[in-house]
């Protein structure tokens, strides 16, 4: 019984980091689904919001949570820059450019953090207490991380399902000639959805000084990982990436915990690898034509 | 009548374009591109005897890059499947050297050697079940494979023969000179190898593949085996480099050898920069690249990465597809076998 | 009357440039005699050692700043001249040849860190260089290689933490230890210190486990230590490790005996990221601003820590750390050498430095300084320096090991 009350406790446990893999692998999907580009500098997002939470933090105290209304827009309206100075030119074309173009990006934005913000890690302390849930201990903060991302991916769905350009983001990136033929500016989705896309990122990364430790080079760390989510979900495919974003933060818990770290990590590379072998769509994608 | 097939054919002549290399007296033509190549041949010879050490290390790295960029160039360059995780073929090769001069002793030239055919088996094995997946997800996929295999080379149960995390070092027994001729030799072969490839129905039915590989099925072509060949062609030259790579650093570590950022971007850089899916493409890149980064960035110590970011922004935006390819666009260099 | 202004414009026109000559002559001379000593760096300005090699190299440039503003060496300055390998060894390697064969420096100090150090070390014995390893904690290049131009300046990894088992048994009573470390070369060799140890004094190892690099949390390793009853956690990686097994332990309830984490707990950042939960964990300093230690600058002169802390703070507007003092120590170091050479042989000479280098037994700014001698095994490998464990005590970082140096008294209990 002990035994499986442990297993339970790192499942939940996993679960949770797993939600910040989950925003990450969201905002890739969304950006890959309607220009089919795979944007490689997405980890930069994740570091600049957590940039902008943290000073928040530093100058007003301001917690991560709140800070989200200023990190949010701020990654967006970057992202709606970028997409539009250097993304739509590679559009439509093979993707080898856009790689290229975006780990052009990477270098640039890290290089340039490490300029403006030193490389000295930062990161800040909140809500680092315990608290007792079902009888078991998880800590404050990753309760409200956890509640947090739920509640932006639910924003997120019914911002797709239920308003006008969450409808043209989707007709986009389901049949592009189509949803033109019907009137909608392609080029106003693409900028509108990297923009959510990087917003995504930056709301992860708002955590990463209180989960991690944030230095310009931290986008790296996650980048991988939301690559194999975003494989396993289905390119494309954001409740795909959502539940694999979950179920792969758990999935490292447990390794990690009954076999070592090393297989944990092994697990998200393989993961991509068979999962691209059995079913090249991902697990909730479409084939691609 | 006569007339006016006349002055077609003046019109005709007269509006094919000009290409800037043919303008030049073919005399001096055919002087040049006998002398040069043997120029070359002959200073890159006697290089480790007149210039200094440092020189010579520059002249290795430059080869090293012209293999790899060349190898990738091979496989990624003519059949268009992104080939994202090229560290990890390089990484296969550099250990499987460390492991047999290292661990079991051996001379550096079967070492060497049989870092090309492991890794050549490895591509093959894992080209089978990889290949079938198309564009993006082939690239995603070499992505986690290179990464996985850092992972693996750094694993508790791997350790008595890798080192684990903490790595391997070992002693080569190669003077500067051997790994300088040796790098040059594989330099050699990889791009005589793209020029063979590139001028044979091989490479024709790759370049097929690339532009439409439904069309070159329907047409005939055994897709999967083509892929596999070249895949497995790549990794062996690759093999041969990363061999002799390691034989250089005589000291691996995964955290540092199995580096997406380094290893697998610059020789695509440099492939791209070139040309791809051409043969001279590749040596253009890795040399200018070298050269560049030697001269100038290191001038430019705290902004050196910013420059190679911007600079990679520029070429995927204006020159997408290499210089040689632009350069014959322009009409100033010929549209040949040759490059 | 022409001719005479002629000819005096003549004389003038020959006496002059007779001074000019002499003037020119005479300063090339003196440039000649001036001719700076050039040191060689390859520096990680870029990369995964950036922050360290940052700190380390503003070290050596304070130290080459206060040489030359006391006339230099025996009269000479020195220059540092260096390039970035961008924290590869591959790079490394060929700027080393560099700086050997084009700048033609007359000594070289090491990368940062061990995997960049080990990739050079074999071209730095081919080239005969002089070189001194400022900041390399693993025994690679040193083990059985009967090395024989450079030197190892800084301590070895397993002695880091070692400390903290003593620590343990003897003031927390501690029964069991749990390592945990991250599986790169530094981290490794930091954790086999701390098995022997345990081993040594038959401490219980309860749970000795390496993580992979990439690891983002570490809750669930901490966890499976907690549920194996361990009192006394150690080991860790490099900062975000620190920080990370600080809140993941934190953040499940542990309560520890004792709590030592190598390189994140020393960092002042440390307590500024945990706050009141840095309080009570250890950590290794190799180095400390309060440390009464002194070195050479010139001849004749010695220079205080606590000078070197006040420069530094002037000329960098930040703290120095440890890798800052391993700098500037290892120029001091550097001076000795080139100084006693240009005494005995009135020029700076390779092998008269190399000697020097490998005998001398004394003290800079960093602390002792002695290696094992030429001709042996393991010879340039250090075996003198010493290690302090550090605890946060009300925000402050205290040396509470070992005792004859300790500066308060450790405190058991963690969180508090």
């Amino acid at each position: 019984m002990g035994e499986l009350l442990n297993l339970i406790e790192f499942a939940l446990r996993g679960l949770m980091v797993g939600a910040v893999y989950a925003l990450m692998a969201m905002g890739l999907s969304l950006i890959f689904g309607v220009m089919r580009v795979v944007n490689v500098a997405h980890g930069e997002f994740l570091m600049l919001g957590g940039y902008v939470s943290f000073f928040t933090w530093s100058y007003t105290q301001l917690n991560p949570i709140a800070s989200l209304l200023i990190a949010m827009p701020v990654l967006f309206f970057f992202g709606v820059a970028i997409q539009r100075l250097f993304i739509e030119r590679v559009v439509g074309r093979p993707e080898l450019s856009s790689l290229m173009l975006c780990f052009g990006l990477s270098i640039i934005l890290v290089q340039g953090a490490q300029v403006l913000f030193t490389p000295d890690p930062r990161g800040f302390t909140w809500l680092l207490y315990p608290v007792r849930l079902l009888g078991w201990n998880f800590p404050m903060y990753m309760l409200m991380i956890f509640a947090t991302s739920m509640v932006i991916a639910f924003a997120l769905f019914l911002f797709l399902k239920a308003t006008r350009w969450g409808k043209a983001i989707r007709a986009v990136s389901q049949n592009y000639e189509v949803a033109q033929a019907c009137g909608i500016d392609a080029r106003k989705v693409r900028m509108l959805s990297f923009g959510c896309g990087a917003a995504l990122a930056g709301a992860a990364g708002a955590f990463v000084p209180v989960q991690f430790s944030l230095s310009p080079g931290v986008g790296h760390e996650f980048i991988l990982k939301s690559f194999a989510v975003v494989v396993v979900g289905g390119l494309g495919s954001l409740s795909g990436a959502f539940l694999a974003g979950l179920l792969l933060g758990m999935v490292e818990s447990l390794i990690t915990f009954y076999f070592s770290s090393h297989l944990a990590q092994l697990t998200f590379y393989a993961t991509i690898i068979v999962v691209l072998l059995l079913r090249p769509g991902g697990l909730f994608g479409t084939t691609e034509t | 009548m006569r007339e006016d097939s006349q002055s077609a054919t003046d019109r005709a002549s007269a509006a094919k374009p000009e290409i800037l290399w043919e303008r030049v007296d073919w005399r001096v033509r055919k002087a040049l591109l006998w002398s040069l190549p043997l120029i070359l041949l002959f200073a890159l010879a006697i290089l480790p005897y007149v210039a200094s050490a440092y020189t010579v290390t520059l002249t290795f790295l430059i080869f090293f890059w012209v293999a790899t960029a060349q190898s990738w160039n091979l496989f990624s360059g003519y059949t268009g499947y992104v080939n994202f995780g090229y560290v990890g073929l390089v990484g296969v090769g550099a250990y499987t050297t460390a492991i047999l001069i290292g661990k079991f002793g051996a001379h550096w030239l079967p070492a060497v050697g049989a870092a090309g055919v492991v890794t050549a088996a490895f591509g093959f094995l894992i080209g089978i079940p990889l290949l079938r997946a198309r564009g993006i997800y082939f690239a995603i996929a070499m992505l986690g494979l290179a990464e996985g295999l850092r992972v693996f080379f750094s694993m508790g149960f791997m350790a008595p023969l890798t080192g684990g995390g903490v790595g391997i070092g070992f002693i080569s027994g190669m003077s500067l000179e051997a790994k300088y001729y040796a790098m040059g030799l594989v330099a050699l072969l990889t791009t005589v190898v793209v020029f063979v490839v590139a001028n044979s129905r091989f490479g024709l039915q790759l370049l097929t593949i690339r532009e439409d590989e439904l069309a070159a099925q329907v047409m005939g072509i055994n897709t999967t085996s083509k892929k596999l060949m070249a895949f497995t062609l790549c990794a062996f030259l690759t093999g041969l480099a990363g061999g002799l790579y390691a034989a250089y650093v005589n000291y691996l570590v995964p955290a540092t050898m199995f580096v997406t950022a380094y290893y697998t971007l610059i020789p695509i850089v440099m492939a791209t920069f070139g040309g791809l899916g051409t043969i001279l493409g590749p040596v253009v890149g890795a040399v200018l690249f070298t050269i560049i980064s030697e001269a100038i960035w290191a001038r430019f110590i705290f902004l050196h990465m910013v420059i190679f970011g911007a600079v990679l922004i520029i070429i995927i935006l204006f020159m997408p597809q290499g210089i040689i390819p632009w350069l014959q666009d322009r009409r100033i260099l010929p549209r040949t076998r040759w490059l | 009357m022409l001719n005479a202004r002629i000819a005096g414009i003549r004389k003038l026109l020959t006496s002059s440039s007779v001074v000019a000559a002499g003037f020119v002559l005479l300063t090339s001379l003196a440039a000649f005699g001036q001719e700076p000593i050039k040191i060689g760096i390859s520096m990680s300005v870029t990369g995964r050692f950036e922050r360290p090699a940052g700190y380390l190299f503003e070290g050596h440039k304070l130290w080459e700043k206060h040489v030359n503003q006391r006339g230099g060496i025996q009269g000479r300055p020195v220059k540092l001249v260096f390039y970035d390998d961008k924290s590869d060894p591959a790079e490394a390697i060929k700027l080393t040849r560099r700086l050997a064969t084009v700048d033609r420096v007359d000594f070289l100090f090491s990368p940062y860190g061990s995997e960049l150090t080990a990739a050079v070390a074999s071209v730095i014995e081919e080239l005969g260089v002089p070189a001194i390893a400022s900041i390399v904690a693993t025994v690679g290049p040193w083990q059985g290689k009967n090395a024989k131009w450079m030197t190892q300046f800084s301590s070895t990894a397993p002695l880091y933490l070692m400390g903290s088992v003593d620590l343990a048994i003897e003031r927390a009573e501690a029964k069991n230890i749990a390592i945990l470390y991250e599986d790169t070369p530094f981290p490794v060799g930091v954790a086999d210190g701390l098995r022997a140890r345990a081993k040594e004094r038959g401490l219980k190892i309860l749970m000795d486990e390496k993580y992979d690099k990439a690891l983002t949390d570490w809750s669930p390793l901490v966890s499976k230590a907690r549920s194996l009853g361990a009192e006394f956690l150690a080991g860790g990686g490099y900062y975000p490790a620190a920080v990370g097994i600080a809140r993941a332990a934190a953040g499940i309830g542990y309560r520890l005996k004792l709590l030592a984490l190598v390189v994140g707990a020393a960092d002042p950042k440390f307590v500024k990221d945990l706050g009141l939960l840095a309080e009570g964990v250890a950590g290794s300093d190799i180095w400390l601003p309060s440390v009464k230690t002194r070195g050479f600058v010139v001849e004749g002169a010695t220079i205080a820590n606590e000078d070197f802390v006040r420069s530094y703070r002037e000329e960098f507007k930040r703290d120095p750390e440890y890798w800052s003092a391993a700098g500037y120590g290892a120029g001091q170091l550097l001076a000795r050498a080139i100084n006693e050479s240009l005494k005995r042989a009135r020029k700076a000479d390779r092998n008269l430095i190399r000697d020097f280098l490998f005998s001398y037994l004394g003290e800079t700014i960093y602390g002792d300084y002695g290696v094992v001698k030429l001709g042996q095994a393991d010879a340039g490998m250090q075996v003198r320096k010493q290690h302090f464990v550090i605890q946060w005590q009300k925000g402050k970082k205290e040396v509470v090991w070992p005792r004859e140096l300790a500066s308060a008294e450790p405190w058991i209990g963690w969180p508090k």
